[in-house]
């Protein structure tokens, strides 16, 4: 049976001729699971808001929606808020109540069920969510991923037909993502609920979906199973956004053998492959020392927990260092200390070989350390983002001329004049490196830079990254991100139980890690020495 | 330990309106000291015996303060100590300056004892009973400062390491953080229309929204109910008809025992020492239960 | 902040002036001698008593409304009305209780309660009001200055002094 039938469907923004959707059709079954791709910005958004009647924008639109047979709009509203379920990006606003609790029984609340079904409601959820253990805590107190498990479950909780995903996982680690995808593929296989996703992380969707469709600047080019939608995308340049398996056989399979996950890529090259081995890049580095950490220990509260327990690490001036480590480990504790945001009690911070305590007031941020939050938003306090830079130029005595070069470079001109928070994703996260670059700082930290940003984007962020460093800035990047880090990193560094366990060149640090590693490493194991990226193993594959 | 708490937020209420309402406008000391006596036990069994010693020198020293100004302004009564700029400072004063701490001590008690017993959940059941949607409210304004502060705590990071923090000048600093400020609410500001599109999306607006939360009121709540109304009922009679009345000045009044002011005060008693009797039985039962496996 | 308080306290002790109780009534006692001048004094609360209003232990004191009976007092050169009253209390022991500054250049007190009774006592415009040989005065009782003969009387009215 048919759940969504979307007939010709065009739609632009009102005062605006530029069509977001151009003559979309498609159609939806029960029980399907699909995924949505595209580049940002193609709208696959505003799709997916169109068939949610509840958050549709208003605007120019021709075409017709159709749920199970009628005429989506004409439903009422009751029905398509419980039956179609839309989950949205941003774990952090999605939530409306104080506790856990309170935000299950939200929806079922809203429908006016007794309180004695709400209650039964939430005894099954949370028992086969498994979230019976922190049913009652302040939802404050969750992480983003848990964040995002309740907001699925409340969904779920009305008993929905379909569930619509926009970007779930974006704002998550990688050990939160997987368990959302795990409990997606729950949902759809075991309850039966169609399930519509978009992503950008696409190595574990399209081994779930049974079809995707292929959002381009507005218009639907494909609408077919994941591996010959792959063939279509590998066509054209989404094809960076696909899993490493299908970009490294792309090439030579046909629709019914491209591989799909690390599974299918691994079979293919031990039965097809020689063994070879990839040179590696050290990315010798033979200058001063810029940052030097000697066995910093801290802690936040004097009778708390220590976070950093003698960490050792030194960076190099042009060094690209990424640091990685699992949630709480400290990662961002550890770039607090080196700005100076906070003190480690133990232990000696040096920069430029001078004491961190020896750069007094201020002096640290004018010209030496520049830090990007993982927030891009709280970068900016102005009306437009020209004005922040502005801000910038004065408070750091710098030209004016200095905004029109760093725009250039970051390609961000166009967006000068716009409202920081009408700016999204990649943009602004270019924008807030803009805005941190005008102090010309010589050491830039940033705290997951990649976080919910598409392929392109990345690879964009990879370029500018190098190029600051070619010009003899040092860059410290904490990242969940193992792929941007193989591609862009010159020396990985991983940090468990408080301290810096090793730091090594990304060929080096991936391949020795067995598990914590990149997609294109676990498919060239003990196949191809070294390669660690996809472009290492493709360059390197030798058919037997 | 916590059978009091389980008692049904309504009782509840109702309970510390009467005991803090008889304290506050009945002006008899030995009423007030019953009050005092209450609240300390309560306040002792909620907090286990933790931090009292701290506090106790925190309210002695209040007691001290607040006996000790009365006499500084009023100068009536018939037995003077001694004079002050040639107003007398009476016994009746001091007398009735020490009522006065021993009231506002004892209020203060019980509202500890009050926030300890009285969490917001319940609250927020008390909220839907009334309203469903005033009670979302509520516990959206719950989550709402959390968010605000941690917003804020990351604004001001991100603009200290920009660097527009390093102006001399103090009025500059405070300005800017006032642009912080106005950042984090400009924020908080886009982030609640993410969060009104997600209630929308959950269809809120809808008629007949319901509430979740119940409690039973049981027989027990009924009996803590009508046992806290009439005996407050009977203290408003006895002080009023004169039982318990109490006057200060010009002479203080004698503490008599009769049968009507007795009454009056052994069932004050009992209400105040309501919570801790509950408790110290039930946990004497529990005991009996646990003793005999 | 400990310290601010001590200060404080140190400073308010400093300017306040204190006696003991017999100290207090031991004071002011003239003798009435022939050239010396005189003045009249008396204290009256009739009105309180039909009132209603008076607490039993209040009514014990006020002994039937006459506080003081109509007695003679020396009169010192340039006396106000409240420099007697006050000198009359002393040596009489009756309860006064005041508000204001004597002896400041505006002379602004203001008797609030003799003998227990309180203005207020007896409903909102209850109070103590003086009459100067049967008239009220224009001026407060800090500045109305005394003549020889002169008659004066306390009496607690119940309707700001206009049942008088």
């Amino acid at each position: 049976m048919e759940i969504f039938r979307v007939e010709n469907l065009s739609f632009a923004y009102p005062d605006s001729k530029q069509k977001v959707l151009d003559n979309v059709s498609f159609c939806v079954n029960d029980g399907e699971f699909v995924t949505l791709c595209g580049k940002s910005g193609s709208s696959k958004t505003t799709l997916l808001k169109m068939l949610k009647p509840q958050l549709t924008p208003k605007g120019d639109k021709t075409g017709g929606i159709f749920y199970k047979g009628e005429n989506l709009y004409d439903i009422e509203n009751a029905v398509t808020a419980a039956k179609i379920g839309y989950v949205m990006q941003n774990p952090e606003t999605q939530i409306v109540c104080d506790t856990v609790k309170k935000e299950l029984a939200f929806g079922l609340e809203n429908m006016g069920k007794s309180p004695f079904e709400i209650k039964r409601r939430i005894a099954e959820i949370s028992a086969f969510f498994g979230i019976e253990e922190w049913v009652n805590k302040n939802t404050n107190q969750l992480s983003g991923g848990e964040k995002q498990l309740v907001s699925l479950a409340s969904i779920i909780a009305m008993n929905p037909d379909v569930i619509i995903l926009d970007e779930p996982t974006s704002q998550l680690d990688p050990v939160a993502t997987d368990s959302f995808f795990n409990l997606l593929e729950k949902i759809n296989r075991q309850l039966g609920i169609t399930v519509i996703l978009s992503e950008h992380n696409l190595e574990r969707c399209f081994s779930m979906s049974d079809r995707v469709l292929f959002l381009d600047d507005g218009r639907l080019a494909c609408d077919d199973t994941p591996r010959k939608a792959c063939v279509e995308i590998l066509k054209s340049d989404m094809k960076v956004a696909l899993p490493s398996a299908t970009r490294i056989f792309g090439e030579e399979f046909s629709a019914e053998s491209l591989p799909l996950n690390i599974r299918e890529g691994r079979k293919i090259i031990l039965d097809g492959y020689n063994k070879s081995t990839c040179e590696i890049d050290n990315h010798r580095n033979d200058n001063d020392d810029v940052i030097n950490l000697e066995d910093v220990w801290f802690r936040y509260e004097k009778n708390g927990e220590d976070v950093l327990r003698g960490v050792n690490l030194s960076v190099k001036k042009s060094e690209i260092l990424a640091i990685h480590g699992s949630n709480g480990s400290g990662k961002t504790t550890l770039l607090n200390v080196i700005s100076k945001l906070r003190k480690a009690y133990h232990g000696d911070v040096k920069l430029y070989n001078r004491a961190i305590a020896d750069y007094k007031g201020n002096s640290l941020y004018r010209g030496i350390i520049g830090f990007l939050p993982q927030n891009p938003k709280t970068v900016f306090s102005n009306k437009t983002v020209r004005e922040d830079f502005l801000e910038s130029c004065k408070a750091h005595s710098k030209d004016e001329n200095i905004i029109d070069e760093i725009s250039e470079k970051l390609g961000i001109s166009h967006l000068l004049d716009r409202h920081p928070f009408d700016i999204s994703g990649g943009e602004i996260q270019k924008c807030a490196l803009g805005r941190v670059l005008i102090s010309q700082p010589e050491i830039i930290l940033l705290d997951e830079p990649t976080k919910g940003l598409d392929a392109f984007y990345k690879s964009e962020l990879s370029e500018i990254f190098e190029k600051l460093s070619q010009e003899g800035k040092t860059l410290v990047i904490v990242t969940h991100d193992v792929e941007f880090s193989a591609t862009t990193a010159h020396s990985c560094a991983m940090l468990f139980d408080g301290e810096i366990i090793c730091k090594e060149p990304p060929q080096v640090f991936f391949s020795e890690n067995y598990f914590y590693t990149t997609s294109s490493a676990i498919i060239a194991k003990d196949v191809i020495k070294n390669a660690v990226t996809v472009s290492q193993v493709t360059e390197n594959l030798k058919k037997i | 330990m916590n059978r009091f708490l389980k008692t049904h937020p309504f009782t509840m209420l109702v309970y510390f309106l009467a005991v803090i309402g008889v304290s506050m406008f009945c002006n008899n000391p030995v009423l007030q000291l019953i009050s005092l006596l209450g609240a300390t036990a309560y306040a002792v069994w909620l907090s286990k015996g933790r931090g009292f010693l701290s506090q106790l020198l925190y309210f002695i020293t209040l007691f001290a303060l607040v006996a000790v100004t009365n006499p500084l302004f009023v100068h009536n009564g018939k037995t003077p100590l001694f004079f002050m700029n040639g107003n007398p400072v009476t016994l009746e004063a001091i007398i009735c300056g020490a009522s006065i701490a021993l009231m506002i001590i004892a209020t203060v008690l019980w509202f500890s004892c009050m926030t300890r017993v009285m969490t917001s959940d319940k609250f927020y059941f008390l909220f839907a009973k009334i309203s469903p949607k005033l009670a979302l409210v509520f516990s959206m304004a719950l989550n709402f400062v959390p968010r605000l502060k941690k917003s804020y705590k990351e604004t001001e990071k991100a603009h200290k390491t920009l660097g527009i923090y390093s102006t001399e000048s103090y009025f500059e600093r405070l300005f800017l953080k006032l642009k912080t400020m106005s950042s984090t609410v400009a924020q908080s500001a886009e982030n609640s229309i993410e969060t009104s599109a997600s209630m929308n999306a959950r269809g809120y607006g809808e008629k007949g929204r319901t509430s979740f939360e119940t409690v039973k009121f049981t027989f027990y709540d009924l009996v803590l109910l009508c046992f806290t109304v009439a005996v407050t009922i009977m203290e408003i009679i006895f002080m009023i008809n004169g039982a318990t009345a109490f006057e200060f000045y010009p002479t203080v009044t004698k503490i008599t025992l009769e049968v009507s002011s007795v009454t009056a005060y052994a069932g004050y008693f009992v209400l105040c020492f309501l919570p801790v009797i509950i408790e110290i039985t039930e946990s004497l039962r529990w005991k009996y239960f646990v003793s005999k496996i | 902040m400990l310290f601010f308080i001590i200060l404080l306290s140190a400073v308010l002790i400093m300017g306040t002036e204190f006696q003991s109780v017999e100290e207090y009534y031991l004071t002011h006692a003239d003798e009435i001698t022939e050239d010396s001048d005189r003045v009249y004094f008396s204290i009256n609360c009739e009105k309180a008593l039909s009132s209603g209003k008076l607490s039993d232990a209040q009514l014990k004191e006020l002994n039937n409304g006459e506080i003081l009976k109509q007695k003679e007092y020396v009169l010192i050169e340039d006396e106000t009305v409240f420099d007697v009253l006050k000198r009359v209390c002393r040596f009489e022991k009756i309860h006064m209780e005041y508000q204001g500054a004597d002896k400041n250049i505006y002379n602004s007190v203001y008797v609030q309660g003799l003998n227990y009774l309180y203005e207020f006592d007896c409903g909102e415009l209850s109070g103590w009001v003086f009459l100067v040989n049967g008239k009220q005065t224009d001026l407060s009782c800090g500045k109305y200055k005394l003549k020889d003969g002169d008659k004066v009387e306390w009496v607690y009215s119940l309707e700001a002094g206009k049942d008088l």
